[in-house]
Formats: structure tokens, sequence, C-alpha cells
């Protein structure tokens, strides 16, 4: 009976110890002043900002490269029925592969011979581009097999669908196509788009898609490279 | 009929002082139930008071706690800190209603209320502790990582700024909840210190296919640097996560 009394009369004192709690929803609710709280301007923001410095070229690099001298020597053929004139293509090859934009930031020149050479760079029409590899090139594109750099007249003449309606200029495309072929034969392969908006390699498909990126018919400082000739970036 | 009379009256007596006793007890009772009842309420009120304060000390710190600068941030939490500090006493009663339910039941609730200004305080502690070696380690990688252009005549400088930098983080104290993210930041910084280190050598001896791999060697470094940005952002929300569940258990 004393226990009942006692317990009557607290029933309004009666408190309980286990009590149940609702978890703060930040996301309902980011005002709440402990929300968002480990948002700073701290380590983090400065690490995702973290890029390698752009490292300018030594001094005795920039003499090792312009010291170096490497004659590349090459011979202008033609296979085929071809409607172009030959000399106007070893004309614009000759040019594209000494452009001081090109290949010969390497170190190389470029000389046309009519013997012995490095390399035959080769204008052949469509239905004889797989006459050099039934596997390595096709009727469509222009290509690269052993020493031989092929250009696909139809291409030389006309550029590619894709290339028109990024509206890139026809001489353009010949620059960019001697020197992809070209690439290929200093021992690329190819590349791909870095990022949208930006040039392109000259080893990424461009004929095929841009991906994105700008059309470049000049070969980018990264691929400055050539495993035939040695050199490394 | 002369022996009953007196009988009678000693039950009459028996029976008027068991119901003044039984009333005694009642009255005694309802009094010590109101006095549990009393001190039970006034400690409810205390805990609501405490509860109280705190979350008006939280509110009257919003602008800081919300600010981008780590060091409002840590003041802030410090304030509030301080405001929980004074919270987590509870007056313990040795009158003699300390055995009624009442009493139980409020010592019941302010050890809880105590636990939870414990464990929200820690949460405070700790979120701090993370605040502190997150604006020292800004600070020690800043110079290092606010390099953008350099060239031959000063690689070796920059390359003492990283060692300067994974120096000052090896002799850091990190919190244990930044202990392995410190851990693996100082293998990034050593990486990068390699790297310069073979960049130096390569250009000391004109030696251009090494120059050409330490630069590829020592931009790859740099890649780290934003995963572990990752890393030390993860940790302070883990640690914020852990204060809002505390404060959670603390204000309902």
């Amino acid at each position: 009976m004393l226990l009942a009394l006692i317990m009557v009369s607290s029933v309004q004192g009666q408190t309980s110890a286990v009590t149940s709690h609702a978890a703060i929803d930040c996301k309902k609710d980011k005002s709440l002043s402990l929300c968002e709280i480990s948002t700073t301007n701290g380590t983090a923001a400065l690490l995702r900002q973290a890029k390698s410095p752009t490292i300018a070229e030594p001094t005795w690099l920039a003499q090792q490269r312009a010291d170096r001298k490497i004659e590349i020597t090459y011979t202008v053929a033609s296979r085929g029925n071809i409607v172009s004139n030959l000399d106007e293509f070893a004309s614009l090859a000759q040019s594209t592969l000494n452009d001081p934009r090109g290949w010969s930031r390497l170190g190389a020149t470029f000389k046309r011979v009519t013997g012995a050479a490095d390399f035959t760079l080769v204008l052949a029409t469509a239905d004889k581009m797989t006459s050099f590899s039934a596997m390595g090139c096709d009727a469509t594109y222009s290509c690269q097999v052993g020493s031989f750099v092929i250009i696909n007249e139809t291409r030389w003449l006309n550029a590619t669908p894709s290339w028109n309606k990024a509206k890139g200029s026809l001489r353009d495309y010949r620059h960019m196509v001697v020197n992809h072929e070209t690439g290929h034969w200093l021992g690329h392969s190819h590349q791909s788009c870095r990022a949208p908006g930006s040039a392109a390699p000259v080893m990424q498909q461009q004929s095929i898609d841009l991906q994105g990126c700008a059309f470049n018919p000049w070969p980018l400082p990264f691929e400055l490279s050539s495993t035939r000739l040695g050199v490394t970036l | 009929m002369k022996s009953l009379i007196p009988t009678a009256i000693f039950r009459h007596k028996l029976l008027v002082i068991s119901i003044a006793l039984v009333l005694a007890l009642a009255v005694g009772a309802l009094i010590i139930g109101l006095q549990g009842n009393n001190f039970a309420n006034s400690m409810q009120q205390t805990i609501t008071q405490s509860k109280s304060k705190v979350a008006v000390k939280l509110d009257a710190m919003t602008d800081q706690l919300k600010s981008k600068d780590t060091r409002n941030k840590i003041a802030g939490l410090l304030a509030v800190k301080a405001e929980l500090k004074d919270s987590i006493t509870c007056e313990e009663s040795q009158q003699w209603w300390q055995f009624t339910v009442q009493y139980g039941q409020a010592t019941a609730e302010c050890a809880l209320h105590r636990k939870e200004s414990m464990a929200l305080m820690k949460g405070v502690s700790d979120l701090v502790d993370l605040l502190q070696y997150d604006m020292d380690t800004r600070a020690v990688l800043a110079p290092a990582l606010g390099v953008k252009t350099t060239e031959e005549k000063l690689f070796t400088a920059h390359r003492n700024i990283w060692r300067a930098a994974r120096d000052a983080q090896q002799s850091a104290k990190p919190p244990e909840a930044a202990r392995t993210v410190n851990d693996t930041l100082i293998r990034d910084l050593s990486a990068t210190v390699q790297g310069w280190d073979a960049l130096i050598s390569a250009n000391r001896a004109h030696d251009a296919a090494a120059f050409s791999k330490a630069q590829k060697t020592l931009a790859k470094t740099y890649d780290n640097f934003p995963v572990r940005a990752a890393e030390f952002e993860s940790s302070l929300q883990a640690a914020e996560r852990h204060l809002l569940t505390a404060y959670s258990a603390f204000i309902n």
C-alpha cells in the first residue's frame, strides 16, 4: 500500500531513463550548425588541385636536341591509276615532313632520294591499298606497312566525312595524314583524345573520329619521340 | 458483562491507534513521495536546462561552425565544448527520499545524461583534433604544392621544400583517426622527394633519357595527392557523423 502511494504520488515526476532519439539528418536540414562542419577549405581542397609543375627544358637538353642531326631518306612512288599530280603530292609531303611544327622537332631531316631509302611514301588508289597488306590496309583509309607509308588517294583528294564535318581544311588533312602515317613508321601506335576541346594527338585516328578533340595535323609535345630513331622525350 | 467492557474499550483503542498509525504512515509516504518527486523534477529541469544551454550555444556558434575557415570552426567547437563541461554534473542527494523510485529514476537519467554529454564532448574533441591536424597539414603542404612552374636552377630548392614537408609530416602527431592517412601521406611525400632527387641527378649528369624518365616518374607522384584528398575528406566526414550521432543522443 505504501509503495502504491509513493508510486501514485510520483506520477508527475516520473521520468524515463531510456529515451529514444531520432538521428539528425543533414540532408534534410543543412542549416543545422553541426551539419557540413567537415566541409573546409583545408588539406583536401589543396590536395585536390595538386598538379605536377611544368618543368622548363634545361638549357643542356635544348642544346642536345638542337645538336641532334638525324637524316631520314625517303622515296616517293605511286600505285594504281592515280589522278592526282604526284609532284604536287611529293612537294606537300616534303614540306609537311620538314615543317618546324612536325616530326622535324625530333631533330630529324627528311630527305627525298631516288635510290635506296629508309621508307617509301606511296600515293595509292583505293583499290590498290590492300595490295600492301590485306590485314593492315583497307580501301577506306591510309596505312603503313613495313617501309611503306601509304596515302589513300581518295582521302588525299576528299579528306574524310568526319574531318569535313568538323570543318577541317583539306590542306590540314593532308598534313595530318602524312604525319600520322609517318608517325607509325617512326614507331608510334594510336592515341586517343586526352581532353575534349583540346588539340587531338596526331596519332589519334582523326580520319575516323575526333572524339571531341579539335583537329590537329602536328605532333603534340608528348608525341615527340621515336622508338625507330631511338629518340626519347 | 463486566468483563466485556474493558475488552471493547481496548479493542476500540487498538483500532484508533491502528488507523492513526496507518494514516501517519500514509502521510509519511506521501511526503517522501512528494519530496522524491520534487527532486526528480528539479533534476529533470537541470538536465533540460543543460541541453538547452548547449543547443543555444550551438546556435550562437552557427556562423563560426559554417565558416570555411578552419580556425573559426575550431573556435566554435571549443566554445560548445566549454558549455558542455559545465553541463555534465548532476546533484546527488543523501536525503531520506533517496530510496524512492523517483530518486532512482532521476539519478539513472542523470547518469545517462552525463554519459551522453561525455560522448558529445569526445565527439567535439575528436573533430577539433582532426581539424587542427588538417589545418597544420595544409600549412605544411601549401608551399610545396604552390609550385606551378620550375626551371633548372630551382630544382634543388623545390626538392628541399618537399623534403621539409615530408619531415614536418613525419614529426607531426596526428590524432588516431588521421594516423593512417598521415602514414600514407608521408609515403607520397617521400616518393615526390625521390622523384625530385632523380630529376636533379639526371640534370647534373646531362642524361636526356634519365631526365625524361625522371620527369615522368615525378609527374606520377603528384597523381597520388588528389587520392589522398578524398581520404582526408572522409576522415573528417566520419568525425562529423560521430559528432552528429552523439548530439542526437544528447539533445533528445
